[in-house]
């Protein structure tokens, strides 16, 4: 970018400059200045060094020397296609706000000088991106013409932590603001992510998605079907990757209502031959914790929580057989089980005749007995049922591996499947982000639509808190939140507080008129409501100033054309799925064909051995998973035994 | 509420008064008579004294402009006489594209200097002494300012060579005998008449918007000068103003060549009223791009704060 002189500070006494906002004129046909242009003041030399704010614009005004519109409408006699033979003076006046001076000290206000267009040297000056751009810098996008596309780049210390971290995006939905310019981050950080010089334990960064409308995210693995064009080009190179696809990719989806297929557009025989989708289930215990999700306040009051939360401490999370009456049962792994065992504390209270039983009366113990009952059929496709169940899903793994995205498919599901699936998600990532077991250093969860789960002025529900959370002490445990909303405004204060970074899309005016954008100028405000697709305002501790970058279009498939290309397949028998399990592991037709004619047919059969292949390696052998699913760990089933009898049992005495 | 219909009664009725509104800055408010240079009529140079409409023309042949400027404070008193600064300047603009440029450092003077009575400094080439006149101190002062500046503009004219030039005030001392060139001297005040007879004065009075009088010679009226065409131009119009509103004295060289384009020049005028020059009290007869050659020399000249290097008060 050529250091062109475009215009001098002014300050008058009616509008002087400040420390921190300065103001300069520049001459109409000087194309190259608009709001969001950084500029740099040479104002004089003080012991050899050049006096130098930078600035970036905020507000623009144009004149002319017409003092009163009446003027101008007489000179024309009222005729406004009239000719004049002298076209009046014009100039521009703009407003900047300072992004940094030299020397530092002392603040004062900005001295009148030359004003120049600032060049690449002076944005990573102006930005204090300078000293860590090639260690610590992550390309967040371009500044500059089209024609001279400049990176910037954020600090992966103050993106990711542990010094600050977490992203907040803004922008309304449909424009490419908020998940386009996501997964162009996610590429640009795992093009430049570096540890930490001398860390120890988990190496790398991974990113959680959850894919929450149509196929947006379900095709992150496959190239688009567009062009690269010539200025994406350009900024992809500037940013210092390549455009395509994400390498690595997990997808995970639940079952659908025939508890084998999986409930995903993604169901095509060519996209799971290159990268399956895996299933996506919840356990017993995850229903209990988060029952709150699944049952509505009226059912959960504070008697039926209080029976709950003795289930799941009697029950649930025991680890050995517990006794109702003269029955023995084990701890229960699906809901199908409590609600035996609730059956049985039902008829043992019957059959003493009393109505308390456990100090829990029969009638909550009874609606709890309803209402568990009803949620294997409500949450048919996301809770682990019948022999051998167990939850499946991404943070059941081992471990989040390096550069490696994991999409969670929630698109299919309803607004009460898709709550249980985030809060059970969130809050598990939480509990191994303190058990400090993510497997990554750095785990990027990605939560769009932060003004459903976690709403301002709400109570704080699980969700909310498991945010909270992550938002106050992710960065430290390396779990760091980019959360994505239409209305910043209405999301919880705190969680959009801890963001250190802030990209703000295009936005509507209604959502700007909020005090919230408040310290923005009206240009500023003004811009940001005419924000083209592949262009944010970025907010970053480095910078003094909000700027501006463009962004290129994430080189990876569109939802709509992936829907198009990979038409999702009808649903297929067990044995088909089971079949093509084997073959991705590398079974032969005949060998899969022999093994299943040795097995029972029956569907709960066939299921648990499907489930067994979903969830073992890539490299275990198929045939034998298949012939001898009960020798990999499973769940245990549950038994209800009659107990032996034990003298010492003091509820066989009497004394209870 | 007093009775001013009163004073009304008694005007009213007399022949040839007319009503005007009252305006600050006009000609009318300074209330000074317009004297006549000379007790006959001027000289006729296309047949007999009349209103001549110009035709519409939706062009303007100037390209040049040139105006000058004067910023004068008193900075010291030596016994009751003031010592004045006085910056006097002078620029020619050039119009390309309807658009005027800033002039060019060659086509731009300025003299800066002290005006004291004689004696009372020491001899500088910065410091004009003026024989004060005990009973009009000031009017010499004006005067030398005035002449300063008359130099000034006329030195840039003499190296004014192609286009067409407009001057603001007359043209005596700018053109030569016989001169080729196209330049015309805009006139806008009105302190010396030309005629004296009612019915040409009448004429001057009646004229309406787009109009212009014959043309007449404009005499010699300082030592060494020349000779001009001149023609009277009623620029804008208004029935409540007095009769100098939007009227303007135009002058050319005395030539036959100009003198056969002074409707095309009055019509380059007429095109220039737009845009106006207001909020200047004088935009009915000041032309825009010299109101912004003005401008240009306004924004050179020395602020008040820039006084208090010399007063240092």
């Amino acid at each position: 970018m050529e250091n062109l002189e475009i215009g001098r500070v002014i300050g008058t006494e009616r509008k002087p400059n400040t420390a921190y906002t300065f103001t300069f004129w520049t001459p109409p046909h000087q194309r190259n200045v608009g709001i969001g242009t950084l500029v740099k003041v040479i104002s004089g030399v003080t012991d050899g060094e050049e006096e130098v704010t930078y600035g970036m614009v905020v507000e623009a005004h144009g004149f002319n020397d017409l003092e009163s519109p009446l003027h101008e409408y007489l000179a024309f006699d009222g005729n406004p296609a009239e000719k004049a033979p002298t076209t009046r003076p014009e100039m521009r006046v703009y407003q900047a706000n300072v992004l940094r001076r030299y020397p530092e000290e002392p603040v004062s206000a900005v001295p009148i000088g030359k004003v120049y267009l600032a060049d690449d040297a002076d944005i990573r000056r102006a930005l204090r991106t300078e000293d860590f751009f090639e260690t610590l810098g992550i390309p967040a996008g371009c500044y500059g013409t089209k024609d001279a596309p400049l990176a910037v780049h954020v600090n992966s210390e103050f993106l990711l932590g542990p010094e600050s971290g977490h992203l907040n995006v803004t922008g309304t939905s449909g424009l490419a603001a908020k998940t386009s310019y996501i997964l162009f981050l996610l590429q640009s950080i795992f093009a430049h992510y570096k540890d930490q010089e001398g860390a120890v334990g988990d190496k790398g960064v991974a990113a959680l998605l959850f894919n929450t409308k149509g196929g947006d995210l379900l095709y992150l693995d496959q190239r688009s079907k567009e062009e690269v064009s010539s200025l994406d080009q350009a900024m992809y190179a500037k940013c210092g990757f390549e455009p395509g696809p994400f390498a690595k990719v997990r997808y995970y989806a639940p079952r659908a209502k025939d508890g084998f297929n999986l409930n995903t557009v993604r169901r095509n025989e060519e996209l799971e031959r290159d990268n399956e989708t895996r299933e996506l289930s919840f356990g017993l215990k995850d229903v209990v914790k988060h029952a709150e999700v699944l049952l509505s306040r009226d059912d959960l009051d504070s008697k039926a929580d209080g029976y709950l939360q003795y289930l799941s401490n009697s029950f649930v999370e025991a680890d050995k057989a517990v006794r109702i009456g003269d029955r023995s049962f084990e701890p229960p792994t699906t809901i199908e089980d409590l609600v035996t065992i609730v059956k049985a504390q039902l008829d043992e209270a019957k059959k003493t005749g009393r109505e308390i039983y456990e100090n829990h009366h029969v009638y909550t113990m009874r609606k709890m007995m309803n209402r568990l009952d009803n949620l294997a059929g409500r949450f048919s496709g996301l809770i682990a049922s019948g022999k051998g169940s167990k939850a499946m899903g991404p943070t059941e793994e081992d471990r989040f591996e390096d550069r490696t995205v994991y999409v969670v498919d929630v698109a299919q599901l309803g607004t009460e499947e898709q709550d249980l699936v985030f809060s059970a998600l969130i809050t598990k990532l939480r509990e191994r982000m303190e058990s400090q077991t993510l497997g990554v250093a750095r785990l990027v969860v990605v939560v769009d639509e932060l003004n459903k789960y976690a709403p301002s002025g709400s109570s704080d529900t699980y969700v909310v808190k498991s945010l909270k959370e992550i938002a106050a002490r992710g960065r430290y445990l390396g779990l760091t939140l980019f959360g994505a909303q239409q209305f910043r405004s209405r999301v919880d204060k705190e969680i959009v507080g801890n963001a250190a970074t802030h990209a703000f899309g295009h936005i509507e005016v209604e959502e700007l008129s909020q005090p919230g954008y408040s310290y923005f100028t009206p240009a500023i405000k003004e811009k940001l409501g005419s924000l083209e697709p592949g262009e944010v305002l970025l907010k970053h501790p480095f910078f003094t100033q909000p700027i501006f970058l463009r962004f290129p279009k994430p080189a990876v498939m569109k939802g709509s054309d992936g829907m198009r290309t990979f038409q999702k397949s009808k649903e297929v028998p067990i044995e088909t799925l089971i079949r093509r399990q084997c073959l991705l592991r590398g079974a032969k037709e005949n060998a899969i064909s022999d093994a299943l004619g040795q097995i029972s047919p029956g569907v709960e059969n066939l299921l648990e051995r499907l489930r067994n292949l979903r969830t073992a390696p890539r490299n275990a052998d198929p045939i034998k998973i298949l012939l001898d699913g009960k020798r990999l760990p499973q769940a245990r089933p549950v038994h209800a035994v009659v107990a032996a009898s034990d003298e010492n049992d003091p509820f066989e005495s009497g004394s209870f | 509420m007093r009775d001013y219909e009163r004073f009304r009664s008694i005007l009213a009725p007399v022949a040839g008064v007319r009503f005007v509104r009252s305006q600050p800055g006009s000609d009318e408010s300074k209330f000074r008579p317009s004297k006549a240079s000379d007790p006959v009529d001027a000289e006729l140079l296309e047949g007999e004294f009349c209103a001549i409409q110009v035709k519409d023309q939706q062009f303007s042949g100037f390209t040049h402009f040139l105006d000058g400027a004067q910023w004068v404070r008193p900075v010291a008193y030596h016994g009751l006489y003031p010592i004045l600064f006085a910056h006097v300047s002078a620029a020619l603009c050039e119009r390309k594209e309807r658009e005027l440029a800033g002039p060019k450092p060659e086509q731009i003077r300025t003299t800066e200097m002290v005006l004291a009575p004689a004696g009372v400094l020491v001899r500088d080439p910065q410091v004009r002494e003026v024989e004060v006149d005990k009973t009009d101190p000031l009017t010499k002062y004006h005067d030398l300012i005035g002449n300063e500046r008359g130099a000034l503009e006329k030195e840039l004219a003499r190296g004014f060579e192609d286009g067409c030039l407009l001057v603001d005030g007359g043209i005596e001392g700018i053109v030569e005998d016989n001169d080729p060139r196209v330049i015309v001297g805009l006139v806008k005040s009105h302190d010396t008449q030309y005629f004296a007879s009612p019915e040409r004065v009448q004429t001057i009075v009646d004229l309406r918007a787009g109009q212009r009088t014959s043309a007449f010679v404009r005499p010699v009226q300082a030592k060494n000068g020349k000779i001009a065409t001149s023609f009277y131009l009623k620029m804008r119009e208004d029935r409540h103003a007095g009769p100098f509103f939007g009227l303007a004295r135009v002058e050319v060289a005395a030539t036959p060549a100009m003198l056969g384009r002074l409707d095309e020049i009055a019509a380059w005028l007429l095109f220039e009223r737009a845009p106006a020059s207001l909020p200047d009290p004088r935009y009915d007869r000041l032309v825009y791009p010299i109101h912004l050659v003005e401008k240009f020399l306004k924004s050179r000249q020395p602020s008040e704060a820039m006084m208090s290097q010399i007063t240092r008060l």
